[in-house]
């Protein structure tokens, strides 16, 4: 028997009264349509996911805050009530600290919130804008037009977990190659396994390699002081390496290349940002607003009846939330939330989820956007897109939102 | 104005760093740090927003005359 294809079944599973989440953006710009109805509307509205369950989804920016931040909601995907992002994720990621609930979630994220504080990420600009600089050279050297994406955005991110993680960055392709598999959401269950067991057999060697010839590094760290009965587990550690390189490369690379491309779609914007780099903060989190990138989580189960936006949760049911519908909700920013303004603050933005299990790297990502976008703008003030903006190759079956590829020339 | 913190719920998003860096402060665990409990009027604003913005509601902001 055919395992199922996690998704590209939308209006089988679907019916008129629960439409198929996650919908694509029809305008790559906008969150989707029916989201942005859904809000308009008010209260929490059902979907159905890709093994045809039905769940509740949360739209407006007041109502998502409230279920993350909710003591009422799990987000252990074990439970068999969970709705699963795909046909793996339960294999995969149970019993992960990301996974767990609290107080265990927050025994285990405590050993790696140090790596990723204000001071320390921001420690990290000057090598930072080093690499920035090196790979603007190496594109100007190489002359336009160039893809955006593999030149710039995905490197920058990339080469900054490698360092803090210990991981060589020469094995980029392999990492980049199981970070697309474990987003796509087009792609059958058994190549998505396979992808992971190839990750899982990376990693642990990887691991083992470290515990040999420990270096100053995050993995090395992790296995002095946090393995072991109270810490992470032999087995979970590779699967722990291999997550936060996934979200520590490609997250903040499709935010480089999305945010690139509405800056330069919004030329008072990039204008502003290029005559004022001290907004460069501001930017880097009205793009996070505005794109919302993460498309199909979070999710949680009621562990009690609750109310969230004027409905009954029972028990046992799940609630999805849309983070860009969130984002982009002009209760919570105003009646100008579909358009960008890097000078607004955009802070109360939910890009990086709320509550306690909020994007551990959230500040890495910050220091990557706000060192990178001044410098690309100071040192190509003539970039543009290569192609009509038609034609830019949108992700429209992932986790993550963001651009296949961003052909830009000066 | 008096801001008391529970450092049990924190995070370490650092939410309340950004918005208000002469007030709120981390540890070298990432756990947040009250740098002013009573911090002057002029960072009213700021506290309030760390507060709001803070995923796990570690921060309180008390009312008080003056």
């Amino acid at each position: 028997m055919t395992p199922p294809v996690t998704t590209d079944v939308p209006d089988s599973a679907a019916e008129e009264d629960a439409p198929f989440f996650p919908a694509p953006r029809t305008c790559p710009f906008s969150a989707p349509r029916q989201y942005t109805e859904f809000r308009e509307a008010g209260g929490l509205h059902k979907v159905a996911i890709w093994d045809g369950s039905r769940h509740w989804l949360a739209t407006r920016h007041e109502d998502i805050r409230a279920v993350l931040a909710s003591p009422h909601f799990s987000a252990d995907v074990r439970r068999p009530e969970f709705p699963l992002v795909h046909s793996n994720q339960r294999e995969h990621e149970g019993g992960l600290f990301l996974r767990l609930d609290d107080p265990e979630h927050a025994r285990l994220r405590k050993m790696l919130t140090h790596e990723f504080s204000v001071r320390k990420t921001r420690a990290m600009s000057d090598q930072l804008l080093a690499v920035t600089d090196e790979l603007i050279d190496a594109m100007l050297a190489a002359g336009g037009p160039v893809d955006f994406v593999k030149e710039f955005a995905l490197p920058l991110p990339s080469r900054a977990i490698c360092v803090i993680l210990g991981v060589p960055y020469e094995d980029h392709e392999l990492f980049q190659r199981h970070a697309d598999a474990g987003t796509d959401l087009s792609i059958p269950h058994e190549e998505r396994a396979r992808a992971h067991a190839e990750a899982f057999a990376y990693y642990s060697e990887l691991v083992e390699r470290k515990r040999r010839e420990p270096a100053d590094d995050m993995i090395s760290r992790l296995i002095a002081d946090h393995t072991g009965p109270d810490g992470f587990s032999p087995e979970q550690l590779p699967v722990l390496v291999n997550i936060l390189v996934g979200a520590g490369h490609e997250t903040t690379a499709n935010m480089l290349g999305l945010g690139t491309t509405a800056l330069l779609l919004n030329p008072d914007q990039r204008e502003l940002l290029r005559t004022r780099p001290e907004l460069a903060p501001s930017a880097a989190e009205e793009m996070l607003r505005y794109w919302g990138i993460v498309s199909t989580d979070p999710r949680r189960v009621a562990t009690e009846d609750v109310e969230i936006g004027g409905q009954s949760v029972r028990k046992g049911e799940a609630v999805i939330v849309s983070l860009v519908a969130g984002n982009r909700d002009p209760l919570a920013f105003g009646p100008d939330a579909d358009e960008v303004d890097i000078a607004r603050n955009a802070r109360g933005h939910v890009a990086f989820g709320f509550g306690t299990h909020q994007c551990l790297g959230q500040n890495l990502a910050r220091v990557e956007m706000q060192v990178a976008w001044p410098r690309l703008f100071a040192r190509i003030p003539d970039l543009r897109l290569a192609v009509d903006v038609d034609a830019l190759p949108f992700k429209t079956n992932s986790i993550v939102y963001g651009l296949e590829s961003l052909p830009v020339t000066w | 104005m008096k801001v008391t913190l529970d450092e049990e719920k924190c995070c370490a998003a650092g939410q309340c760093v950004l918005a208000a860096p002469d007030v709120f402060d981390q540890d070298d665990d990432g756990i947040v740090v009250l740098l002013d409990a009573a911090p002057p009027a002029e960072q009213y604003a700021a506290v309030h927003e760390a507060a709001q913005l803070c995923p796990a509601a570690a921060i309180v902001v008390h009312a008080q005359e003056d």
